[in-house]
């Protein structure tokens, strides 16, 4: 029975390719990769004032924003794209910062891969595209619920095979 | 209600030509401490009926010995501000609400910026001592009409400094609402008591200039205004509940016997929404979302009537 309650609890972010160009005085574009699509975003954007963040390295673009957006107007608006855990890990530095989840523009994912926070041992796992899926911190096998954490970028993971180690559910590719 | 505390009239002052404070202190036991923005709600128990007004709390938050209210005399006032000016002396006693806030700063933004808009300076009364004990950075952007409001301004102006700014409307001093919000840095939180069209045209410039409408914060009680008279038929027993031009709706049921759980009366809280089935509806409320108040089917019955001669309410 708890885990029907677990599998019903459904935070999957749904992201949409419409981006909402309303006004702002300053527009920061901030990608992991950059394609066409986002660039192209960038050069038409009309705020007074624009950056462009290119790097998936998530310390250095913790600095970059300090810096950025030490002297930002309130009227600033933020454009994500990445892999999913990429767009809210970078989101809580920008909330840190002062930005609101209404000032973020996040992109659809570039992939359709899962991070998956272990219940039990509290280690993420990257690129899971399947399910059920090994831990990399207990090497539990894991079921992957829809329960997303923003904090983590990550969905919540629990062993799907606690009660008997040879019941392993046939993989199920993840969407 | 019994949980009603009861306080004594320790002082009267005019503070501005149509604004008095009134200074409440304890007569059993100390007053509760209250967070900044907090309001309680006063009866006033006139001849022929008993009126129950919000009013913010303008002392010190941590001040339990005192509290202090202002009121200001409304033009189109039912009688709950003509009571408290006319009525109310030093000595007497009055049963108040305890403390509750709808208004409360919210302490992780990074710059709190407040407009008051005449008597709507009083909630701000209350941020300010915490916003200087805790060190945030803040602004007070003080609207006013110095032949009626401005009450506490030179105080302020003094304790304040370069925090604060005012504009008198008597004196053809302005806001620029757009300039000013589009001076504020990322993560700045505003705060806007006063009237209905103050709150509305920062809530245009912050659209206008794209600031998150989670950013803004207003509160703005409404003294239940009168109106036509009309009749409330309640759908679940068929009774009919006169509502003359002087009464609120909410005030007719409780006259009915009929009780509707509430807080502020002031439009502001949500408490006492009831569902209309039939009617056309007189909205005056801050609560409902403009996308509710046109679906036409929630009433506030604290502050909002029928458009109509006729409503009928689910109860």
């Amino acid at each position: 029975m708890e885990l029907e309650s677990l599998s019903v609890v459904v935070s999957k972010p749904m992201y949409t390719a419409e981006i909402s160009d309303g006004p702002c005085a300053y527009s920061l574009f901030i990608c992991e990769q950059l394609n066409t699509a986002f660039s192209d975003l960038y050069e038409a954007s009309l705020a007074d004032k624009k950056d462009l963040i290119h790097s998936a390295d998530l310390a250095r673009i913790e600095g970059d924003l300090a810096a950025l957006l030490a002297n930002a107007p309130a009227a600033t608006r933020v454009y994500l794209l990445g892999t999913e855990k990429y767009i809210w890990l970078v989101g809580q530095q920008l909330k840190a910062l002062g930005v609101t989840e209404e000032q973020m523009e996040m992109l659809p994912p570039l992939s359709a891969e899962r991070s998956v926070f272990c219940c039990h041992c509290y280690q993420v796992t990257d690129q899971v595209f399947t399910a059920p899926a090994r831990c990399v911190g207990c090497g539990k096998l894991l079921a992957v619920t829809d329960h997303f954490a923003k904090a983590h970028g990550a969905y919540f993971g629990y062993q799907v095979n606690a009660e008997d180690a040879t019941d392993i559910p046939a993989s199920v590719e993840l969407s | 209600m019994s949980n009603q505390i009861k306080v004594e009239v320790a002082s009267i002052c005019q503070v501005a030509p149509t604004i008095r404070e009134f200074t409440l202190e304890a007569i059993d036991d100390a007053l509760y401490p209250f967070s900044p923005g907090a309001h309680v709600v006063v009866e006033m128990p006139n001849k022929k009926k008993v009126y129950k007004n919000a009013y913010s709390l303008l002392s010190d938050p941590t001040d339990t010995q005192r509290y202090r209210i202002a009121v200001r005399l409304q033009d189109a006032s039912r009688g709950g501000s003509i009571y408290m000016h006319e009525q109310v002396k030093v000595g007497d006693q009055l049963l108040i609400s305890p403390p509750s806030n709808l208004f409360s700063p919210l302490w992780h933004a990074k710059k709190h910026v407040m407009l008051a808009g005449g008597v709507g300076v009083t909630p701000f009364m209350s941020y300010i001592p915490e916003m200087i004990r805790r060190d945030a950075d803040f602004e007070l952007h003080y609207m006013y009409r110095s032949l009626q409001t401005g009450a506490y301004k030179h105080e302020l102006s003094e304790q304040l400094g370069d925090k604060y700014f005012d504009y008198d409307s008597d004196r053809q001093t302005r806001c620029d609402v757009i300039a000013l919000l589009s001076q504020q840095p990322l993560g700045t939180h505003i705060y806007i008591c006063g009237p209905d069209s103050l709150i509305q045209a920062v809530e245009e410039a912050a659209q206008t200039l794209g600031l998150p409408a989670s950013v803004i914060h207003s509160e703005e009680f409404a003294a239940p205004k009168p109106g036509m008279p009309f009749v409330a038929e309640i759908k679940s027993t068929g009774q009919q509940v006169d509502v003359s031009a002087e009464d609120s709706l909410l005030e007719a049921l409780e006259a009915s016997d009929i009780s509707i759980p509430n807080l502020c009366r002031g439009g502001v809280c949500g408490q006492c929404v009831c569902t209309v089935v039939e009617g056309e509806i007189d909205h005056r409320d801050q609560y409902l979302s403009d996308e509710e108040k046109a679906a036409g089917n929630t009433i506030m019955p604290c502050v909002s009537r029928a458009a109509g001669e006729r409503l009928v309410l689910d109860i």
